[in-house]
């Protein structure tokens, strides 16, 4: 065993509580020399290592704050659905904490000429069930993911799949109906993309009973209350599962997680900034920060004829009103960044802050101006719909109302719970919204809502909005295979909808999340999910 | 009384049918249902898919023929079955259950134990500190949310001695102690403005009674005081206050709803709000079907045992 095991060796046992003052003494003046050759070794990398003789250890509480509704491996979209099963399941591909696409359950992939891919899967590799998986399995998963068995429902970024095709056992193709840039990203997000056994609906209760591949394998299931999971020893993957024992656990009160954080009843979760403020003195827990994508926007209907909003000039007027650094400083005090459509994080694609900050500069005498070439400088009175918890919508909304004043727009805040609010964005039945978009697999799926005649274009669009300049490099980056060459046509995109205030982005929240010191290893992920529990670790074990 | 009894339950067939009117009615007021749960709203998935599983979930259906379904598989003793886990809701229920009635035992527990002392102390010392305090006292506690007390207890216990009651419910059979430990937090921010109702109301009619010619004939007779007070004045001062501890049961297994969700109990009333925000209606309508019938059978065994206190009453 040479010197770097060594270290290697020392960490995780640091990391699990299992090493002694004296093994600490020793073992530290190795460190400090290792360090000294460069050879300093990370968290994240400790959670990478193989460590074939350490046994999963310790058990971690989460709380959730809403309970998951089912643990449908497709067709369920909602964050809840997603954070009560993630842990359950691999797919092929993966992202990597900067969402580069890495080796899932496929080893590599290649695309063919007609533009689908061959995925070469990892050999060896268990089911939660003991079954090895093939090739198979990848089919049948595939197919599952792209029609839904209900209540799970068709996801429109897997429409473009046709189907798979079995190579050999250890080989897939995927077809897709047209070249798809897509594809990789939608795999690496894993959302709807889990791979199961063959057969899995006819041989379990898919709504309360989970078998995968991934780091814990399910051992019970409490509607609205709990989702316990325990270890899955013949995982694939290298050095995770460190905790023996998951447990998540509903808490939909946040006072309710910041008691059961304090006394230890649970080891962590997501806290809103005002809240983290009050924790922030506890030397007994850590708080986490990150971005998520979850870029907020003021959102237009302009379907419906003859509201003022339809004329670009209007939208832009109140685009130079909006002062986001207020936003930014009073509703998340300041732990908040400007974004475009693509949120800031989201690997190259996101517009640079200096651009941000001039194509979102304030002008009121401009705004003044537009409004007047508009004709409509009496203002008008218009609904601002927002959701009403978290609370920061309806902040963003009253600062929005408020700066369109100058603009003798009259916008009557109303909060709405979440489900009105929801059904009502579904129909398109608002004037403006104050509301937040969650993670895409691949960029496109930011801006899609302003390509014409989309889905969700129609009803929230309509003929009220159509640049033809972004369509045509919407559907020009849809055909680019090489994901270099599509940064700048997305980044174009951005800046037209921008320009275009088709809608209004305001600005990207950090989220919290705060830990028990016992509990390392933890991280705010980007992609929203709580995927930092796979390679976290507890240093005491009791 | 037997006759009484039998009519009171029959009674209750139309009050269900009204409420399960109700209920049902009031349900699909609401916009959105749980397809936009399952489905989301951020265009994941297309309009057409969602109505695909609306048709298949029979909620395209019209309104008369949902309800008629639903009655139907009711009467058979089929309560459906969540439209999210699809597990059945009699069994959701049946786990639901034990929490909600334990928790509502001891709010109800803890008030009277605390209220009726406390009352009748503080109507026989009238116009002493003791009854300014303790009418103070229940003026506050009347005054104050239980969500409120619930919350500020679970964040003071967590802050000064680092503990909060287990998250996850200990069955009493399994661990007594355990259980109670569970329990007492959330039992007494159930029973604060409780035991305020009742402990004014005991005062109230202990004062009333101890002024009553029978009460003066007693102590006349030369009966030693306490025997006047327990034997001649409490059972007498009790009638309306048992009235008003009854009613407030069964406003109590609704109201514990809060204190459920403040301290993270998967009982009857958070999973009834889960159950509403996820739009998941089989649920919502079973669990508020429950609570009606446990408020209906409140009130009537409250009624009998009026009866049985003061034999004038005469139930027919």
């Amino acid at each position: 065993m040479d010197e770097r095991d060594n270290d290697l060796r020392f960490l995780i046992d640091l990391a699990r509580g299992r090493f002694s003052r004296r093994d600490a003494l020793k073992a530290s003046g190795a460190l400090a020399a290792g360090a000294a050759l460069g050879g300093g070794v990370s968290i994240r990398q400790l959670a990478n290592v193989s460590a074939q003789d350490a046994e999963p250890v310790g058990e971690v509480v989460w709380a959730l704050d809403a309970p998951p509704p089912n643990l449908i491996p497709y067709g369920a979209v909602s964050q809840a659905a997603w954070n009560g099963r993630e842990f359950f399941y691999d797919s092929l591909v993966m992202w990597d904490q900067d969402l580069n696409p890495i080796p899932g359950l496929a080893e590599s992939w290649e695309p063919d000429e007609s533009g689908s891919y061959i995925f070469h899967l990892r050999k060896g590799v268990k089911f939660h069930n003991g079954n090895e998986m093939t090739a198979a399995d990848v089919k049948y998963s595939m197919d599952m993911a792209i029609a839904p068995p209900e209540p799970g429902v068709a996801i429109a970024v897997l429409a473009n799949i046709t189907g798979t095709d079995i190579v050999d056992d250890y080989t897939v193709k995927i077809n897709t109906a047209t070249v798809d840039p897509t594809l990789v990203g939608n795999l690496a997000w894993g959302r709807y993309t889990a791979i199961v056994p063959e057969n899995f609906y006819d041989t379990s209760n898919a709504l309360s009973e989970a078998v995968g591949t991934g780091p814990m394998k399910l051992v019970e299931y409490v509607q609205d209350d709990v989702v316990v999971m325990e270890a899955f020893p013949d995982f694939w993957g290298d050095g995770i599962p460190c905790i023996n024992k998951l447990t998540l656990k509903t808490l939909t009160e946040e006072q309710t997680r910041v008691a059961a954080l304090r006394s230890g009843e649970i080891d962590g979760g997501t806290f809103t900034a005002d809240t983290v403020m009050t924790l922030e003195g506890d030397d007994s827990l850590t708080i986490l920060e990150g971005l998520v994508s979850i870029p907020n926007v003021i959102q237009f209907q302009t379907a419906d004829a003859d509201v003022p909003w339809r004329d670009a000039r209007v939208r832009q007027a109140i685009n130079k009103v909006i002062d986001r650094e207020l936003i930014r400083q009073n509703v998340f005090g300041g732990k908040a960044e400007l974004t475009g459509a693509i949120p800031p994080g989201y690997g190259d694609y996101p517009l640079t802050p200096e651009k941000l900050a001039e194509l979102y500069a304030n002008d009121v005498d401009a705004a003044k101006q537009l409004m007047i070439d508009a004709g409509f400088e009496d203002g008008f009175e218009v609904e601002l719909q927002a959701i009403a918890a978290p609370r920061s919508y309806t902040q963003n909304a009253e600062i929005v109302s408020e700066a369109v004043k100058q603009l003798n727009i009259d916008a009557k805040v109303v909060p709405l719970e979440i489900g009105t609010f929801g059904d009502n964005n579904g129909s398109g039945a608002f004037q403006w919204q104050a509301t937040g978009r969650g993670m895409r697999g691949d960029p496109s799926g930011y801006v899609i809502d302003f390509r014409q005649g989309t889905n969700q274009n129609v009803t929230w669009f309509g003929d009220g909005y159509n640049n033809e300049e972004f369509n045509t490099l919407y559907d020009e980056a849809l055909a680019e295979l090489d994901q270099a060459a599509r940064v700048p046509m997305y980044q174009r995109m951005q800046e037209i909808i921008a320009e275009d205030a088709a809608n209004l982005y305001l600005v990207q929240p950090y989220k919290f999340q705060a830990v028990n010191n016992r509990l390392t290893g933890m991280y705010v992920s980007f992609t929203d999910t709580n995927q930092g529990l796979r390679m976290a670790c507890v240093t005491d074990t009791e | 009384m037997s006759k009484y009894i039998l009519q009171r339950l029959a009674l209750l067939v139309p009050t269900l049918l009204g409420m399960s009117l109700l209920i049902f009615a009031m349900l699909r007021l609401l916009p959105g249902d749980v397809v936009d749960i399952i489905a989301g709203t951020d265009g994941t998935v297309s309009s057409a898919a969602k109505e695909k599983l609306r048709d298949s979930m029979g909620l395209s259906d019209p309104i008369p023929v949902q309800y008629a379904r639903w009655i139907g598989n009711l009467l058979t003793g089929d309560a459906g079955k969540s439209l999210r886990s699809g597990e059945p809701i009699g069994e959701i229920l049946m786990r639901a259950l034990p929490i909600t009635i334990e928790l509502a035992i001891l709010g109800l527990f803890i008030s009277t134990i605390v209220a009726i002392p406390l009352g009748v102390i503080s109507a026989v010392k009238r116009d002493t500190a003791f009854d300014f305090a303790a009418r103070i006292g229940g003026l506050v506690g009347l005054s104050l949310p239980n969500f409120w007390v619930a919350t500020l207890m679970l964040l003071f216990t967590s802050k000064a001695f680092g503990w909060t009651p287990s998250i996850r419910f200990i069955p009493f059979t399994q661990d007594p102690i355990g259980n109670l430990q569970q329990m007492i937090l959330p039992s007494i921010a159930l029973a604060v403005p409780l035991m305020a109702i009742t402990m004014r109301m005991t005062r109230t009619t202990m004062l009333e009674v101890l002024g009553q010619d029978y009460v003066r004939t007693a102590n006349a007779k030369g009966l030693a005081p306490r025997p006047v007070l327990y034997r001649h004045a409490l059972k007498n001062a009790l009638i309306p206050v048992i009235t008003v501890i009854g009613f407030q049961l069964g406003g109590l297994m609704g109201s514990a709803a809060v204190v459920e969700v403040v301290f993270g109990l998967n009982g009857v009333g958070n999973t009834l709000l889960q159950g509403i925000f996820n739009r998941d209606y089989p649920l919502v309508q079973a669990a508020t079907l429950y609570l009606a019938v446990a408020f209906v059978l409140i009130n009537l065994i409250v009624d009998v045992l009026y009866a049985w206190l003061d034999p004038r009453i005469k139930l027919a």
